[in-house]
């Protein structure tokens, strides 16, 4: 009865919304569907042209391109309009569109919480592709990036990050990892830009500092392409023919990437130079224990821009210019190194990461406190790419506490099938050793998956069911 | 019976109109930085603020320079002090310095205690001798009550670091974030004009940048850069003595923005437009500034006149002035209050 009488007055009732769902036909406008949003809205839109710059403030909106084989929507600024895309409402999701032709951005995203872009097809849309900022728990996944005068996929002053399985070629930067902790960049494939990836710490931003970065598991090859940035911008400074480039930022690991044929360097580690540094002297400039393992490098830096050979005394495959501490790499012996020698890793104990103030994710080998288990009616345990038990039951009001004891990120997350809902269950990115819990209310069957693993089986359709 | 439950269904509402529809623009204030005022303090410290007392001339106050018609500005190009005395910056606003971490164009201080007495000491400005000053407030029993009072369980109550925190406790109420672009990131879209929404997405473009140093919710950033606005002054690098460190400014805040014109550390720039201009060109790009003297998001860029005005109308629409002190009609001391201009 109490509760009967609370529901009436709106408290402590959760009656499902029903989803709005909007629909976008050629001819209409993406803009107008969005006035009409309210949060947890689905806009679908329908494939045709689309002249217009997009605004999304509300909080969990999902913008869907239908894909029919090669027909989906456009959004177009024919080279008039500034930015395809700024949303700041969290989560926000956007996927199936192509953006082109803008000013200023394709995609960007400021202060969210909760980004997931999935198969974007964009092309010549100014300084950058995609550019969450001021972020966190971002996804950048299957997307197209091509003709960007800056970075065609950029992650900057964010927390957690996965950039993976998009293609990358003919812009300056393909990757750029920026002043930005905890991020996952794998499976790309980026060729033919100025610079493939780039893992920066640069000065003048309120978060000073990058670490704990992933690379792995990427194709770099021939970035060879002349640098056509600004001249003026520090983008337009890079030199062409650079692989995989760690600049300031610390404790990245770098490994299992095939980098090849690219003319200057294929992995390169290197300071951020005096020149920049010395006008923000919070920020600490060298980059340091960075991890080069496993990769194959082959026929890089045949052709090396002059300040390559400048500085490093000639091009090769892999290139240190000696500052920094506890940075190794294990190189194969046919690598031709330049610069300064390297130690093996091997030779170099992996100490912990010192945590940063904004370092909220354990690193792999810092001493993190148990996972609190308390009151958990089952646990789920992520290894070895798969939920352990893949199904549980449990009673109205009970705990499932989910673990990853995994080398891997995995969020627990609701969706059926490969689609995401992103509700009831939310977790944010979990690294080794992080749990996640909720208490289910109503009685029924939930199923979840992973974000960053849409693509394993073993890694969605996972339920919990909820009965007396 | 009902009476009762009134506060519940007010809860109810407000928790309704704050979750149903605010954006992903409002973001919580930062918590204020130093010691929080407490009534009295702010009491005391808005008289003192007004108060020519303070001056070792009896002639000038806090409010001369920092004038609550003016958004706490006075509407000059540079300040005057003691006797119109040319100071070389423009005056900031006080409005919302309680959330900045460190004060002055040349970011030198970490607290308002300690910036209260730069322009106290200074020879040019209010020229205090700090005992004298201790000695003409004892003099006065209103103040003696009130010092006594607002610092209550401290032996020496009226003290020269007394006036400083008392100052500091009414700086700290000077809080605005009540403007119209407020309640538009609460869900109002009405609160702003179909321009100034332009204006805001102008604001947020990668076209312009402005959003990446002038950051939600306080509109300024905790940075010193360079922008290139042509002048000797050496900034920052005044201060730290460090060469690459001149030329560059802390990051202001652009609330009530539109009520204090003019513009730049050096008041150079006369009206917004202006600023907005300024900053279209590439900044000091092309007036003969260093180029390493110039962030390197400082670039030009192409916006058509009609979105430059968009851009401008935004920044007005960042104007609230709700919690503006009322001025005192008279101070302890009993000298003059400034009589301050009406609102151009």
């Amino acid at each position: 009865m109490r509760r009967m009488l609370l529901c009436a007055l709106g408290i402590l009732c959760t009656v499902p919304a029903a989803a709005q769902n909007l629909r976008v036909r050629s001819g209409g406008s993406i803009a107008a569907a969005l006035e009409q949003a309210k949060p947890g809205a689905v806009i679908e839109v329908e494939p045709g042209l689309y002249h217009e710059a997009l605004v999304v403030d509300t909080p969990n909106i999902t913008l869907r391109g239908i894909v029919r084989g090669p027909e989906r929507p456009v959004l177009d600024g024919r080279g008039t309009l500034n930015d395809g895309v700024i949303a700041s409402g969290s989560p926000f999701t956007m996927t199936g569109f192509a953006v082109r032709h803008y000013k200023g951005n394709g995609v960007s995203t400021q202060g969210v919480d909760g980004v997931f872009l999935t198969d974007l097809v964009i092309d010549d849309t100014g300084l950058y592709g995609v550019y969450p900022v001021q972020s966190k728990n971002i996804s950048v996944t299957h997307c197209t990036v091509t003709r960007i005068r800056d970075a065609a996929i950029y992650v900057g002053e964010s927390q957690g990050a996965l950039v993976a399985h998009n293609y990358v070629h003919h812009n300056v930067a393909g990757i750029e990892i920026e002043n930005t902790n905890d991020a996952e960049v794998r499976g790309n494939l980026a060729h033919d830009n100025t610079a493939g990836i780039l893992v920066f710490v640069l000065p003048g931003k309120v978060l000073k500092e990058g670490r704990r970065s992933r690379v792995h598991d990427n194709w770099v090859v021939k970035n060879n392409t002349p640098n056509f940035g600004d001249p003026e911008a520090i983008v337009g400074q890079l030199p062409f023919g650079i692989g995989i480039l760690l600049m300031g930022a610390d404790d990245t690991v770098v490994e299992s990437n095939q980098v090849r044929e690219n003319a200057s360097l294929g992995i390169a580690i290197t300071r951020l130079a005096e020149e920049h540094a010395k006008k923000d002297p919070p920020l600490e400039p060298m980059t340091d224990r960075a991890r080069i393992v496993a990769n194959h490098l082959d026929a890089n830096g045949t052709a090396p821009h002059p300040s390559i050979t400048e500085s490093y005394g000639g091009g090769g495959d892999f290139g240190w210019d000696g500052t920094g501490s506890g940075n190794c790499a294990d190189l194969s012996d046919g690598a031709r190194t330049v610069g300064a020698p390297i130690p093996a890793c091997l030779e170099v104990a992996t100490a912990p990461a010192p945590h940063g103030p904004h370092g909220a994710m354990p690193s792999a080998g810092a001493a993190t406190p148990p996972p609190d288990l308390t009151g958990a009616a089952a646990v789920v345990r992520i290894r070895g790419m798969r939920f352990e038990p893949r199904h549980v039951t449990v009673k109205p009001g009970q705990t499932v506490v989910w673990l990853n004891d995994d080398n891997l990120v995995h969020t627990i997350t609701s969706g059926s099938g490969t689609q995401p809902s992103h509700a009831p269950l939310s977790s944010s990115f979990l690294t080794r050793g992080q749990a996640f819990r909720h208490s289910f209310g109503e009685a029924g069957k939930y199923e979840y998956l992973c974000l960053p693993h849409l693509d394993q089986a073993t890694m969605r359709g996972a339920t919990v069911t909820v009965a007396k | 019976m009902l009476a009762g439950w009134r506060p519940i269904f007010a809860l109810m509402l407000l928790a309704s109109a704050a979750l149903g529809a605010a954006t992903g623009l409002l973001r919580p204030f930062p918590p204020l930085v130093g010691e929080p005022p407490t009534a009295e303090r702010a009491a005391l410290g808005r008289l003192l603020f007004f108060d020519p007392v303070l001056s070792e001339a009896g002639t000038l106050s806090c409010a001369h320079c920092h004038q609550p018609t003016r958004a706490f500005t006075d509407g000059l190009g540079t300040a005057r002090g003691r006797g119109g005395r040319p100071l070389p910056r423009n005056t900031p606003t006080l409005w919302n310095v309680a959330f900045k971490q460190r004060l002055m164009w040349d970011r030198r201080v970490g607290s308002l205690e300690e910036q209260a007495l730069i322009p106290l000491l200074a020879a040019d400005e209010m020229a205090t001798d700090p005992e004298r000053l201790v000695t003409r407030l004892a003099a006065i029993p209103e103040y003696r009550e009130r010092f006594a009072r607002a610092f209550a369980s401290e032996a020496l109550a009226l003290s020269l670091a007394n006036v400083t925190r008392a100052l500091a406790a009414f700086e700290r109420t000077l809080v605005s974030q009540r403007s119209r672009f407020d309640r538009y990131a609460g869900g109002e879209r009405a609160a702003l004009t179909p321009a100034e929404r332009r204006g805001l997405t102008l604001f947020r473009s990668l076209n312009t940048r402005c959003f990446e140093c002038h950051r939600l919710p306080t509109f300024e950033a905790p940075l010193a850069l360079g922008v290139g606005v042509p002048s000797p002054d050496p900034g920052v690098g005044g201060v730290s003595g460090e060469p690459a460190e001149r030329g560059l400014f802390g990051v202001p805040t652009l609330r009530n923005v539109a009520l204090t014109a003019p513009y730049m550390h050096d008041g150079s720039l006369p009206t917004l437009a202006a600023v907005v201009d300024f900053y279209r060109r590439g900044g000091g790009h092309g007036l003969g500034v260093p180029r390493d003297r110039i962030d390197s998001q400082v670039r030009p860029f192409e916006i058509s006149d009609a979105e430059a005005a968009e851009l401008v109308a935004f920044l007005g629409a960042l104007s609230d002035e709700s919690a503006s002190p009322a001025i005192p009609e008279q101070v302890p001391s009993g000298l003059p209050v400034l009589r301050m201009e009406a609102k151009p």
